[in-house]
């Protein structure tokens, strides 16, 4: 549906985005994060043609339409939440009868009539997420449509997402994780302009916790514990827990199976209470961090 | 190209600047009309206009400063720019948006004249004539407005130039006598324009080669047009100014001469200016 080929954009000798390739599919969410400034709207401004690129291309079928929501919303101050919209029907020559329920939506039917500089962020942010829909675009290009969302109204607007999946395909960037790999199928993750990963999110965790670990929570004299526990080969950490006589161990597991019997014979064996078990995952933004420094490895 | 038309227009009553220009446009004729017309019992309508001339000075930047800063400092040229419409489409929108506030105003002003009418017999042919000028000047003004409008992204800085662009075609006429009219002075003239013309082809293509080419050879053409003592530099200053200026085309339409070539300059300096808007608008994607 969007194919990015060798995509490069120069702003005078500073380089933007370095050399991108990668294909959105059809009725496909991505989600493309990247710190601030790593080249994020660039990359979506020149797909949509606000911007052209210094070299390569994006290639999109012509008839297919684009819904575009900017990082800044455009947004006119000085007209009504109802008249900005009618314009916007008016400039992409859509349907007007539409719009009620682009505005419900939105939830935004409740402030139609209000001048758009009066709105707080949020509602703004969603009069400019609700100008994308109109004409009832393909594909949709959303630059942070989180932003200046309360966590309830993130909540909503992802959802509402999820919903236009089936009939839309979805290129949305964000610099913070947890919005995007609920609703992405895929995430692409830009640093300094470049492609430092493209993975499902499953990919991506699978890759970057390359030995799985545990936590484990025990209750019992400290010192002892820490004498006992010597006889595992693979700790990581240990450190006093949170909770009373308690302490936290983080074992790693190098093919050895499954270590979970072995800690609960070692308790069992040393009179100690097991309180605690689970596995130590790396979460998304630890690969985030991980990748956008630079020292891991591609994937 | 309708909906920023109706866009464009609605918003100069949005924001006060309509009601403004309107307001202060209808107050000045009305001021002149009396001191000229009611106070000194002149029939001659057309005074009125060309007085009214000075008056560009104050609207021009009220009507076109918005035009394309505003989408730039509200973003919304992220907007207008991605949607299917093309940016003459746009621009012309925006432009007809100008030229229709300020038919508008000239039209309300008509009420003059005709109010005159019933107490003498008016030199009909001088007034037409001085409207059409003043309108096809307003056209020119406005094309020049919108343009330095694309180039700044702050309202105040194009208004500011705007005004300066429009003073200066104010002057160029008293300018234009004090210049030497010597043949060596006029050379000089024209190898400075030949060098501007030049660097403004180089600024809008980049490519060194073609620039040198045309540069070398409108050289060379001057250098034998000055050894052949051509009759071209004899107060050369002068009668390009006087090409260029505006305000001397308009005296003619004031003096009820209604000339084609008049007509034909003024619209052709309005495509040139629009032509170079949409330009720099396209430009900036790169």
């Amino acid at each position: 549906m969007i194919e990015v080929k060798n995509l490069t954009k120069y702003y005078g000798k500073k380089i933007a985005v370095n050399n991108l390739n990668f294909i959105v599919n059809k009725n496909e969410i991505i989600g493309l994060l990247a710190p601030n400034g790593a080249g994020k709207s660039t990359t979506m401004n020149i797909i949509t043609g606000y911007i052209a690129p210094s070299s390569g291309n994006v290639i999109i079928d012509p008839q297919i339409k684009i819904g575009y929501l900017p990082e800044n919303p455009p947004l006119y101050p000085d007209m009504k939440v109802i008249e900005y919209l009618k314009f916007v029907s008016e400039l992409k020559c859509a349907d007007k009868n539409n719009l009620t329920d682009i505005m419900q939506k939105f939830k935004i039917d409740d402030v139609a009539d209000k001048l758009i500089k009066n709105l707080s962020k949020g509602y703004k942010q969603r009069v400019g997420f609700a100008q994308a829909l109109i004409g009832d675009p393909e594909i949709l290009i959303l630059d942070e449509p989180m932003s200046g969302l309360d966590p309830k109204q993130i909540t909503e607007i992802r959802d509402l997402i999820k919903s236009l999946k089936e009939n839309h395909t979805i290129l949305i960037s964000s610099h913070i994780l947890s919005e995007i790999d609920a609703i992405a199928d895929r995430i692409i993750i830009l640093n300094k302009g470049e492609i430092v990963a493209d993975a499902t999110t499953f990919e991506l965790s699978k890759n970057f916790s390359r030995t799985p670990k545990i936590i484990v929570r025990i209750r019992g004299p400290h010192e002892k514990i820490i004498e006992q526990v010597k006889i595992f080969a693979n700790i990581v950490e240990i450190k006093k827990g949170i909770e009373d006589f308690a302490t936290d161990l983080i074992l790693e597991n190098k093919n050895e199976g499954d270590i979970r019997e072995k800690i609960f014979q070692f308790a069992k064996e040393n009179d100690f209470i097991l309180l605690m078990m689970k596995p130590f995952d790396v979460t998304l933004e630890e690969i985030f961090l991980q990748v956008t420094e630079g020292d891991a490895q591609k994937c | 190209m309708l909906a920023i038309f109706k866009k464009e227009f609605y918003s100069y009553f949005y924001n006060m600047s309509g009601y403004i220009f309107l307001a202060l446009f209808i107050f000045i004729a009305s001021v002149f009309f009396s001191l000229l017309n009611i106070f000194q019992g002149f029939p001659d309508f057309q005074y009125v206009i060309s007085d009214m001339t000075i008056l560009f000075l104050i609207i021009i930047p009220i009507l076109t400063m918005n035009l394309y800063a505003q989408e730039m400092k509200n973003k919304t040229d992220q907007l207008i720019f991605t949607v299917p419409v093309s940016i003459t489409k746009i621009t012309l929108g925006k432009y007809f948006a100008a030229v229709t506030l300020f038919s508008s105003a000239i039209v309300i002003t008509f009420l003059l004249p005709i109010t005159l009418s019933f107490f003498s017999s008016l030199p009909l042919a001088q007034i037409c004539g001085t409207y059409l000028g003043y309108f096809l000047l307003g056209l020119c003004f406005i094309s020049i407005g919108i343009f330095i409008s694309a180039l700044c992204e702050n309202q105040i800085a194009a208004a500011i130039s705007t005004f300066a662009a429009i003073f200066v075609c104010f002057m160029i006429d008293n300018l234009a006598t004090i210049f030497p009219t010597g043949k060596n002075s006029s050379a000089l003239f024209i190898f400075i324009l030949i060098s501007i013309l030049c660097g403004i082809i180089y600024t809008r293509i980049k490519n060194f080669i073609p620039v040198a080419i045309i540069f070398i050879v409108m050289t060379i053409l001057l250098i034998a047009a000055y050894f052949f003592n051509l009759p071209i530099f004899d107060s050369a200053v002068y009668k390009i100014s006087n090409f260029v200026s505006l305000l001397a085309r308009f005296n003619n339409f004031s003096a009820g001469i209604l000339n084609l070539s008049d007509i034909v300059y003024y619209l052709s300096f309005v495509s040139l200016f629009l032509f170079m808007t949409i330009n720099t608008i396209e430009k900036r994607k790169w």
